[in-house]
């Protein structure tokens, strides 16, 4: 059955690919097999279905008048221009590097697509050595259960619904409008204006805890223009530091956090004076409790007093 | 897409394909197009029934002797597709978000070949670009990517200072480059190490400094290794450790994709792999008591001993409101 489509389909893109003139439905099912042999009724089906298909495979289908005398009689064809690839003219480490994204995607749809690219570049005669330039590898992974159903979303730019929220918390209801997807430290995020709050808003996709349903037609919002994803995620995941905080920090001891030092001072052989800034007062006294002991907070006061309640608390649940 | 669709692809860019490799090999044409040779046949044999139709009465047209006793492909009445078919919407989305994250992991002159790349695609596929996706990688310090990219094509040993976080450590050490790969947003580099006397990743973002060194990398049958899910950095072991998690802090459960062994009570135990015990114990400490850690009984031991003595050493803090 799927053979047999499959011929069918070829043969209509063959034949429209070929002609010059519009064809009209009649000439059409005249010239395949199948139409041919199929029902009035069963024929406009298939034609239908079958022109579906066509736009799903991308190729462009020309509706016109095979003559201007009689503009009622529309015909079809494939216009060859904007059918078919033209040529890149692209040098061996452009090839090459086009056959290194070939094999960024670890997700079997997106991995299928990229190949399906590559290789109507094959078809038009690039030789593709990926050897040509060594590059790092990004592999990019998409094991979230509910990524493709918001990746075509995103691209139809359809609304959804979903059921989100944390393991461990009830699900709610959530209607979005999504404008696009950012894979942000291997995790994908859906970001795009939340119906429900009426602002933009960023979903992790892994939290999407069931089935991702349209929530109206496609296409029927537009995305503010200048959007960017990356930009979205920007503005939720950093926060500007509310304040400066001084440590004491064993020497060569709390890296992660002499990294994003404002000053380092040393008080004596074993000791530096570290100031940071910091996003808030619990997240500065749980860090420097993670690097007990070896780096305590001096000031503010508040913070101090939270470290050392942080510590006490790691006694006494753990003793 | 469904694989009918797949199949239909694959045959409408068979037909330019072969006849531009006029007696190409069934084998050849399966190694390109990632496929099975068997695969292959079936599309050749069905390429067969297929052509303008009857209104132009032509039929693709095969060798049929070359095709059943050589396996060699040759094509004819099929001038009427000579290329093949533009690439479309999702298949120019996928590949180009896929240059993206390419660029984003390259340094140097590369840049311009992945952009230029890039650009003739975008050209080529009528300007569609997916701004609606983006693939954010660890920024790593281009003077370090740039360093070991430089040993790596040079083939010379680097010196790099490497910084372990989960056990707060640093550590010099000399490597021999085998590649570079990314993996989860972040930059790998998978050497020889000297000091472990092994194959070893490491975090380009973890590399403080580096620096390429007057000796050429010793010849050793080393494969770059795919790093497989679960797999650590160097410094990095893995250790199974027993939490248990009080409702505050269940955000470990789906950050380390922690296994929920008992979810009846408020608190949660869980299991997961740790680097070492020192992570455990870290995390314990930063959370402020949510977390208890069950097993091992000895990275519990360490939370206390390294909370108490750090409370011990407020105690001697001069007090914060004087001036220091």
């Amino acid at each position: 059955m799927a053979e047999r489509k499959s011929e069918r389909l070829m043969n209509l893109i063959f034949l429209l690919l070929s002609t010059r003139q519009f064809l009209t439905k009649e000439q059409v099912r005249a010239a395949i097999d199948d139409y041919r042999a199929s029902s009035d009724d069963a024929f406009n089906r298939m034609f239908e279905r079958d022109k579906g298909e066509l736009r799903d495979l991308g190729i462009p289908l020309e509706i016109g008048s095979f003559d201007p005398l009689h503009e009622d009689m529309q015909g079809y064809r494939i216009p060859r221009d904007a059918a078919e690839l033209p040529d890149l003219e692209l040098t061996a480490e452009e090839s090459a590097v086009i056959g290194l994204a070939a094999q960024v995607w670890e997700h079997a749809g997106l991995a299928g697509q990229s190949g399906d690219a590559l290789i109507k570049l094959k078809a038009a005669g690039v030789a593709i050595d990926t050897s040509a330039v060594p590059l790092a590898q990004p592999r990019i992974t998409a094991g979230e259960p509910a990524f493709d159903a918001v990746w075509d979303a995103v691209r139809a730019h359809q609304p959804i619904r979903f059921p989100y929220g944390r393991t461990g918390e009830d699900p709610v209801q959530r209607h979005l409008q999504p404008w696009g997807v950012l894979s942000w430290r291997g995790r994908w995020y859906v970001g795009g204006h939340d119906v429900d709050r009426g602002e933009p808003r960023l979903f992790r996709v892994s939290r999407i805890r069931g089935d991702v349903t349209p929530a109206g037609p496609a296409d029927s919002y537009t995305v503010p223009p200048d959007t960017s994803v990356r930009d979205l995620a920007a503005s939720f995941t950093v926060n500007d530091p509310v304040g400066e905080a001084v440590l004491h920090v064993r020497r060569d001891r709390a890296l992660p956090l002499r990294r994003h030092a404002l000053s380092v001072t040393e008080l004596d052989d074993d000791l530096d004076e570290v100031v940071v800034g910091y996003r808030s007062t619990w997240e500065l006294a749980s860090t420097a409790a993670s690097f007990a002991p070896h780096v305590l907070v001096v000031s503010p006061p508040e913070a101090r007093a939270m470290a050392v309640d942080v510590l006490r608390a790691s006694v006494e649940a753990n003793a | 897409m469904r694989p009918s669709a797949r199949d239909v692809q694959r045959r409408l860019a068979l037909v330019p394909y072969l006849q531009s490799k006029q007696g190409v090999s069934v084998d050849e044409v399966a190694r390109e197009f990632g496929v099975k040779p068997r695969v292959i046949r079936k599309d050749v044999e069905q390429l067969m029934m297929t052509g303008v139709g009857s209104l132009g009465g032509e039929m693709i047209d095969i060798d049929l002797f070359a095709f059943e006793d050589d396996d060699r492909i040759y094509i004819s009445n099929a001038d009427f597709m000579t290329r093949p078919m533009r690439i479309n919407a999702g298949e120019a989305s996928a590949l180009i978000v896929a240059l993206r994250a390419l660029r984003d992991a390259t340094s140097g002159e590369h840049v311009e070949v992945v952009d230029s790349a890039l650009s003739k695609l975008q050209t080529a596929v009528g300007g569609q670009s997916p701004e609606s996706v983006a693939v954010v990688l660890e920024a790593v310090d281009q003077s370090i990517l740039t360093t070991v990219r430089q040993g790596l094509g040079a083939g010379r040993r680097l010196e790099i200072v490497y910084t372990t976080p989960s056990r707060d450590a640093i550590t010099t050490r000399q490597v021999d480059p085998i590649a570079t790969f990314v993996r989860e947003g972040h930059e790998y580099l998978d050497a020889w190490c000297h000091r472990a006397g092994g194959q070893r990743f490491f975090r380009l973002d973890r590399i403080e400094r580096a620096e390429v060194l007057d000796v050429p990398v010793e010849n050793r049958a080393v494969a770059p290794r795919t790093a497989g899910d679960g797999f650590f950095a160097a410094g990095d072991g893995g250790l199974r450790v027993e939490l248990a998690v009080a409702p505050g802090a269940r955000w470990v459960v789906e950050h380390y994709d922690a296994e929920i062994l008992d979810d009846t009570g408020e608190t949660w135990i869980v299991s997961l792999v740790a680097s070492d015990e020192a992570w455990a114990r870290r995390l314990a400490l930063r959370s402020g008591g949510a977390v208890r850690v069950l097993a091992p009984d000895s990275a519990r031991a360490q939370v206390t001993e390294h909370a108490r003595s750090a409370l011990a050493a407020y105690d001697g803090l001069t007090p914060a409101t004087e001036e220091l």
